[in-house]
């Protein structure tokens, strides 16, 4: 029986029944893998506190190839990301990415880069207090997240008529998968017009690593138009829409 | 599994008991067969009026019989001081420790951000309109410490701050008769965060 053994980031957890659970996990070697924990819920069971949701952790699990149910062997906690637990705004923002991620994420579909990123997200989000800066942090983990994916949106040609991007007011069109000119814009049903700074954020962040992330700043404007360009695309190319997000309305109250 | 067509039934029924698998559904289905049929009709009775003559109480959802319930209508009891728990079945946890002498709130559940199961779905209005007119000194968040059960209590303490009443959480840390050997590393952090002086 091969033996899977992986860092991971645990993306759901929920309570199969008495005694067991069923835990997906993010893993840097295999993509996203789910397995199943017995006797997860014992009150002197070796897992518990390590099955929980954002731990980062190092996993070994069995498994026949191809099945699509590991059984896992051992977790032990590399961080459990404390400071996101005693916070809700923290907690919250880790909800959507975490989600995202899962959502996304196709099962046995290795991805260090998406993994990396994610890690890297969860550690900024853990590291930020600022509610402000904990949604830019968000948004620019989807975009840099939806962008590994596949789904790079065009910031530097119109995406209508593939012309040059005058400076001035642009517009944004998530259908067609990016930046439309002033013209362009105006003729468009579905483009919406965004301020140029959104646009420069979006390509300072599509070149900054993860965990370089936390210096980039976000006005109002521009993170409302941030949020807005990526709720679209990922409403766009994923066609799901987050079942978590009302938690940063929470947060926001 | 072969075998009369009623005991197949009632095993497979059994089976859907918590913690009940196979093996056990059927030592008690032919538990049942062996017993007297009064004690078996008891036992159907009792299954029926559990169902029957539940009602959830107006106050505080825990599950009655009467309205409000023995908690909620005892005199001897401290409605000043109110425990917040996810479920009824948490209240009688609590009872059964025999240490608490003050009210609950049900809270019906608990935030699931992944369900998206957010506060409209919980009691959270009901006990908001407690803390505002019932002269409450002490609201004791006793959710569960898993993730769910802290983002629930961290959000209830967020609603009920501005009300200025005292909003405490039970302490978390490790279990009467456990080992520090086998306590995770969450559960070691949190019990050195809420030491107490001796
Ligand atoms: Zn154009
Ligand atoms: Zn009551």
């Amino acid at each position: 029986m091969p033996i899977y053994e992986s860092h991971a980031i645990i993306l759901k957890s929920f309570k199969l029944n008495e005694a067991d659970r069923i835990v997906t996990f993010f893993t840097s070697r295999y993509g996203k893998i789910k397995a199943i924990a017995k006797g997860a819920i014992k009150p002197k069971g070796r897992y518990l506190g390590r099955l929980e949701l954002f731990v980062h952790c190092n996993m070994i699990a069995f498994g026949k190839e191809r099945m699509n149910l590991l059984r896992l062997n051992s977790c032990d906690i590399v961080n459990s990301f404390l400071p996101i637990r005693e916070s809700f705004d923290a907690l919250s923002h880790a909800f959507v990415a975490v989600e995202l991620v899962n959502t996304v994420q196709k099962e046995c579909d290795e991805n260090r880069e998406a993994y990396q990123l994610l890690l890297d997200a969860l550690i900024a989000i853990s590291a930020e207090t600022d509610r402000n800066k904990l949604e830019t942090l968000l948004r620019i983990f989807e975009l840099k997240y939806i962008s590994c994916m596949g789904y790079k949106p065009n910031l530097h040609s119109c995406v209508s008529c593939t012309g040059g991007l005058e400076t001035g007011r642009l517009g944004f069109n998530a259908e067609r998968g990016g930046v439309v000119c002033n013209s362009c814009n105006k003729s468009d049903p579905v483009s919406f017009l965004v301020s140029p700074g959104t646009v420069r954020l979006m390509e300072r962040a599509l070149s900054t690593p993860m965990d370089k992330a936390s210096k980039l700043v976000a006005g109002g404007k521009v993170l409302s138009d941030l949020r807005k360009c990526v709720n679209k695309l990922i409403e766009m190319h994923v066609q799901y829409s987050m079942r978590s997000e009302f938690m940063l309305d929470l947060a926001k109250a | 599994m072969k075998g009369p067509k009623f005991l197949i039934e009632l095993i497979g029924l059994f089976q859907k008991f918590p913690g009940v698998g196979q093996k056990t559904a059927e030592r008690l289905a032919f538990h049942v067969l062996k017993s007297p049929s009064n004690e078996a009709i008891l036992l159907a009775k009792a299954l029926v009026a559990v169902k029957e003559k539940m009602a959830l109480c107006s106050i505080c959802n825990s599950i009655t019989e009467s309205n409000p319930c023995l908690i909620c209508g005892d005199s001897n009891r401290d409605k000043q001081i109110v425990c917040v728990v996810e479920e009824p079945h948490d209240v009688h946890c609590i009872e059964r420790a025999g240490e608490y002498n003050g009210v609950y709130h049900v809270l019906m559940g608990v935030l699931e951000p992944l369900d998206g199961v957010g506060p409209n779905e919980l009691k959270i209005d009901q006990l908001v309109d407690r803390v505002k007119s019932d002269g409450i000194k002490e609201i004791i968040l006793a959710t569960n410490p898993n993730l769910e059960g802290e983002a629930t209590a961290m959000y209830v303490f967020k609603v009920l701050q501005p009300l200025g009443v005292l909003v405490t959480r039970i302490a978390r840390g490790l279990p009467m008769g456990g080992d520090l050997e086998y306590a995770d590393e969450m559960t070691v952090s949190k019990a050195l965060g809420g030491r107490m002086k001796m």
